[in-house]
């Protein structure tokens, strides 16, 4: 079981490189133009020259999903730096202060839990407006409360532990404690999630994209493509196809690497 | 005539480590008592499980031979295991405390058992018989409550029952009562022993506790690394024992202290009227004093909520008393000048650090000078090699991490070391170690001790003074000597006649 | 028993008003108010224009009044009037769901049976292969967009093989659902199993000669089902999302085109309307499974008492 996890690190590991080099630097990929098309080539199914086929207006899909993952993966990567840092935030005031404090903010904490994440990430883009930026900030926001949480809940475990107790024995201050035994101890969890987050992001700013509430075209982003392949769904279906088999991978990888760190940070 | 059970070269593995099991031979003759003991690790307890078709998925059985009442069984399938177990075969768990349902009542979960035994419907009659077999007084109550209503040693005695159920030939109980008190342990051995004589139901006790072995079994077999490396009769394993493991484990069982104690001398630490009243109103300790005299080891003895533990946490500042006073050197206790060593050496090293770092904590509050060449000086102090500061305290066993938190104890030369339960969840060799240990701080750097323990035979081995604590007070105090030859107090002698080993 | 139900219930009707709450300082008191963010950016520059719309839909009223009466008003069950209709939010938030309880329904009546079957062999098999198999089942659901699930099923079998229709039909919209609703369920079902699969009780059932069905059904299962229903609240936050993109693909009415359509028009008091609906519709579900846990738990049972 161990072995097989492992094995499936290095793969998971590829197709996440692949993806934030493409996110970088698409040129690298790909240097096919992903807006400007040649209406001589429309809708060509996937072969040796177009990999992913075009659309149709003749746009190399290759090119448009390549980038694309710049829209896609920057929204989630921001989403979830938002929910890391601000949850982490709250969840650490809460964990270390306590009593009412504590207790007020979880209570805050609890009523953004009890609604679907979803609508809130819609309040948000209903507020903002569309955009990448706009559906980073709804999901960071949303995916918040769950980190908070979670560091609320780590706080409290390695604060309680034997060797916190040892260390107040020692005469190591409350400041000291907390920056040498409780964060570190708390971030393994943390990062662990973070990552599991980060493959939700990913789907979650795809589903923004398709419903037309992400970044606004001609620019490309996985979503967004899959909606504009709807309507050749019977003839083409690379369009949809394709990039969708390109979240999964990216998602499958991402999702891979949290539990296997979430396993990690378990064990100890 | 053919014995109840006979185990040939037996070898059991998980995954591809090295075997639990290598090649274990065993027998059991019926209506015997039989005592496997062996420290964890030793593959006692795979070897309990395989003999009950319990191993879990991962294990594999690759080689030997298992017969029981003259069949072979060890190449049973599902179907095959289920015919035995809870008819022929019986199992007692090791942890009353989880190995019974939480959402069930007794009265479902023995009435389970006595149906997959054979018997199809089974009346209030012939559950309260089963009950009122393991000497549980008024079973019809008992069969209305829930787990979590009963005693740890009521639910061994429910646990027991269920196994007794099917009326097996051979019972198999893991650890039964590690898990216990020392004065509930003796009842619930009592009890098994006696159902060995009523019913002939042979037993193979597994046990880490020699004294446990000596007191209950006909025959003892010594594990260890997942071999029986000596087995006969209980008096002369443990009287003239052959194999050199053998030896060393009996060497490793705590001794008390010889000769009489020091003259008691100007008090280091005074206890005065030390009472704790939790929020939730339980007194947990009720009108403690004590006193402890410089480079002088003194123990408190008592069960699992007596509130030994309460009194060290108020000691050490970690909580603060009720009432009355703690006393170093005629002033309050000042940050620093105790320290403290925790039960679970598993815990109470933070997993990320060095142990390097984790050693140099206190110095570092204190401001020591040169910390790497201090480090490697309380290395040694504990006798561990050097290297080790480097390494992560998952790296070690628990008898070096205890070392490790002993070290870190020292590090800023405290007055006193307040030790709570040691060595309670380490083996009995490395427990014999840590106790060496502490004798030998002692004498070198003239180490004040208040030792903590549920076991009177370790805090005798390290305290030449000790005080026992039932129900948040002190029951009886004075030299250890004394205590042990003349105890005042009906507790502590029936905290003395349950010490196993101490029957023969 | 009674006093820690009706706790429960006020704390409830609290997180209803709670997010109440949040919603209205989120569209009110930030910088922007209602009118503009409806109109976008651009549509704004006629200030008379504003002022008017602001006066037809009360918002030139005190902030203090507005959200008083909002707060009143959800008391009595009124959820205020949506800005592009003009019609009752409650109202319209009824006509609309019964299509989305259908759905929701039905991928339901597909996924728990589902979800507990992959669990339930996954724990209880001794095959290996067979339990990794399917305990990988439901991260690989999980890591499939829901929308582009659907597209893949229409293409597949509505335009493919000619088995469904594209629009109008609830198989294909409700085995959409149900794949990410069961991987749910099974995910959460599995790891409590598991858990509880280490706990000594189990070996006690199979050494009393329980077979390894018997002990996962009556002893494990029944410790895993308490802990795995409070994680229902989450699946009910999945199915909204999932009926937002599922409608949507499908082109069904219900639920999900209504919160889809709130946020494409900026109707705020009805997205308002839906936030109110759907947190008290989760926050009843963990009442009541909060309520039921102590009738299965002994020991919490004390403790409620």
């Amino acid at each position: 079981m161990r072995f097989a996890r492992r094995l499936g690190v290095l793969p998971s590991a590829l197709v996440l490189l692949a993806a934030a080099v493409a996110a970088l630097a698409p040129g690298l990929f790909s240097t096919a133009d992903p807006v400007r098309g040649d209406l001589g080539e429309r809708l060509l199914p996937p072969g040796a020259g177009h990999l992913f086929g075009t659309d149709e207006l003749g746009r190399d899909l290759f090119s448009r999903v390549v980038h694309g993952s710049a829209a896609s993966l920057q929204a989630a990567a921001i989403a979830v730096g938002i929910a890391v840092l601000t949850g982490a935030m709250i969840g650490l005031v809460a964990g270390t202060a306590g009593g009412r404090l504590d207790g007020l903010i979880m209570r805050g904490v609890e009523v953004l839990l009890a609604v679907p994440s979803f609508l809130l990430v819609l309040v948000v883009v209903a507020v903002l407006g569309p955009g990448t930026r706009e559906v980073a900030v709804g999901v960071g926001v949303s995916a918040a409360a769950v980190f908070a949480r979670v560091m609320r809940a780590e706080v409290v475990r390695v604060r309680g532990s034997a060797y916190v107790e040892a260390a107040a024995v020692s005469g190591t201050g409350r400041a000291a404690t907390l920056l040498t035994h409780v964060l570190p101890n708390a971030s393994g969890p943390l990062a662990a999630l973070a990552t599991l987050e980060l493959g939700n992001a990913v789907l979650t700013v795809a589903s923004l994209g398709f419903l037309g509430f992400g970044a606004l075209p001609p620019a490309p982003e996985w979503g967004s493509l899959i909606s504009a392949g709807r309507p050749y769904l019977a003839s083409a279906w690379w369009l949809t196809t394709v990039p969708g088999l390109v979240i999964v991978a990216v998602v499958l990888a991402v999702n891979h690497l949290g539990h296997v760190l979430r396993t990690r940070s378990e064990r100890r | 005539m053919t014995p109840l059970l006979a185990v040939h070269g037996l070898t059991v593995r998980y995954g591809r480590d090295r075997p639990a099991v290598a090649g274990a031979d065993l027998t059991v003759e019926a209506g015997q008592i039989v005592a496997v003991v062996g420290e964890s690790g030793s593959g006692k307890s795979t070897l309990a499980h395989a003999l009950a078709g319990l191993l879990p998925d991962t294990a594999t059985t690759t080689g030997g031979v298992i017969t029981f009442g003259g069949e072979r069984i060890d190449g049973l399938r599902e179907r095959g295991w289920r015919r035995l177990r809870g008819r022929r075969i019986a199992f007692v768990p090791q942890d009353p405390g989880t190995a019974l349902n939480p959402l069930m009542t007794v009265r479902a979960q023995l009435a389970e058992a006595l149906r997959l035994a054979g018997t199809p419907r089974p009346g209030r009659d012939a559950l309260e018989d089963a009950l009122a077999r393991v000497g549980i007084p008024d079973p019809a109550e008992v069969l209305g409550r829930y787990p979590h209503q009963l005693s740890g040693g009521f639910r061994q005695r429910v646990l027991l029952g269920m196994a007794l159920a099917g009326r097996p030939e051979l019972l198999i109980a893991d650890e039964p009562t590690s898990a216990l008190d020392t004065t509930v342990q003796k009842t619930v051995l009592d009890l098994i022993q006696q159902v060995a004589v009523r019913d002939g139901t042979s037993i193979l006790l597994i046990t880490h506790d020699l004294g446990v072995a000596a007191d209950r079994a006909d025959r003892v077999a010594v594990m260890t690394e997942g071999r029986v490396v000596e087995e006969g009769p209980a008096g002369r394993v443990l009287g003239r024992p052959e194999a050199a493991y053998t030896r060393l484990l009996l060497d490793s069982a705590p001794r008390p202290l010889t000769g009489p104690a020091p003259p008691e001398g100007e008090p280091l630490l005074a206890v005065r009227d030390l009472r704790k009243v939790f929020p939730d109103g339980k007194v947990a300790v009720d009108g403690v004093s004590f006193s402890l005299t410089r480079a002088g080891a003194f123990g408190l003895v008592g069960a699992s909520g007596s509130g030994k533990s309460t009194v060290a946490r108020m000691i050490t500042a970690l909580i603060e008393p009720t009432a009355g006073s703690v006393l170093l050197d005629g002033a309050p206790v000042r940050a620093g000048r105790v320290q403290f060593v925790t039960q679970n050496p598993y815990t109470s090293l933070d997993p990320l650090w060095s142990v390097g770092r984790i050693i140099a904590e206190p110095l570092r509050a204190t401001g020591g000078a040169d910390r790497r060449a201090q480090v490697r000086r309380l290395l040694e102090e504990v006798a561990l090699p050097p290297e080790v500061a480097r390494r992560r305290p998952s790296a070690l066993s628990g008898g070096q991490r205890q070392r490790v938190a002993i070290a870190r104890a020292l590090a800023p030369s405290p007055d006193l070391i307040v030790l709570d339960e040691p060595v309670s969840a380490l083996d009995a060799v490395t427990q014999a170690q840590i106790l060496a240990l502490l004798r030998r701080l002692r004498d070198s750097r003239g180490m004040s001790s208040l030792l903590i323990s549920h076991d009177l035979a370790v805090v005798a081995a390290v305290a030449e003074r000790l005080a026992v604590m039932r129900d948040g007070r002190i029951v009886e105090s004075g030299p250890t000597a004394d205590v042990l030859a003349s105890p005042e107090a009906s507790f502590t002698r029936d905290l003395l006649a349950a010490i196993p080993g101490r029957g023969r | 028993m009674v006093r820690f139900v009706a706790r429960r219930l006020l704390q409830a009707v609290a997180v209803v008003l709670a997010a109440y709450t949040l919603t209205f300082a989120v569209f009110s008191v930030l910088p922007a108010d209602p009118v503009r963010i409806m109109m976008g950016p651009e549509n704004t520059r006629d200030e008379a224009q504003v002022a008017a719309l602001r006066a037809e839909y009360g918002l030139d009223r005190p902030v203090a009044e507005r959200y008083a009466d909002g707060v009143l008003g959800i008391l009595r069950g009124d959820l205020g009037t949506s800005f592009q209709t003009g019609r009752d939010v409650g109202a319209t938030i009824a006509e609309a769901a019964p299509r989305t309880f259908a759905l929701a329904g039905a991928a339901l009546s597909l996924a728990i049976p589902a979800g507990f079957l992959i669990a339930w062999t996954a724990a209880h098999t001794r095959r290996l292969w067979l339990r990794r198999l399917l305990a990988a089942l439901p991260g690989l659901s999980l890591s499939v967009p829901t929308f582009w699930l659907g597209l893949m099923l229409l293409q597949a079998f509505s335009f493919g093989l000619p088995w469904f229709p594209a629009r109008g039909g609830l198989v294909l919209p409700a085995v959409t659902l149900a794949v990410p609703s069961s991987a749910f369920v099974a995910q959460v079902l599995l790891e409590r199993l598991t858990a509880e699969m280490r706990q000594p009780y189990v070996e006690t059932a199979r050494a009393k000669g329980a077979s390894r069905a018997r002990a996962v059904t009556a002893h494990a299962l029944r410790n895993a089902a308490m802990p795995a229903l409070t994680m229902a609240a989450l699946l009910v936050g999945w199915l909204v999302s999932g009926s937002v993109v599922v409608e949507t693909v499908f082109a069904r009415n219900g639920l999900g085109r209504l919160i889809e359509s709130a946020v494409a028009t900026r109707d705020l008091p009805l997205l308002q309307g839906l936030v109110v609906a759907a947190t008290a519709a989760v926050t009843l579900l963990t009442l009541t499974v909060d309520v039921a846990h102590p009738l299965v738990d002994p020991r919490l049972r004390e403790r409620a008492a």
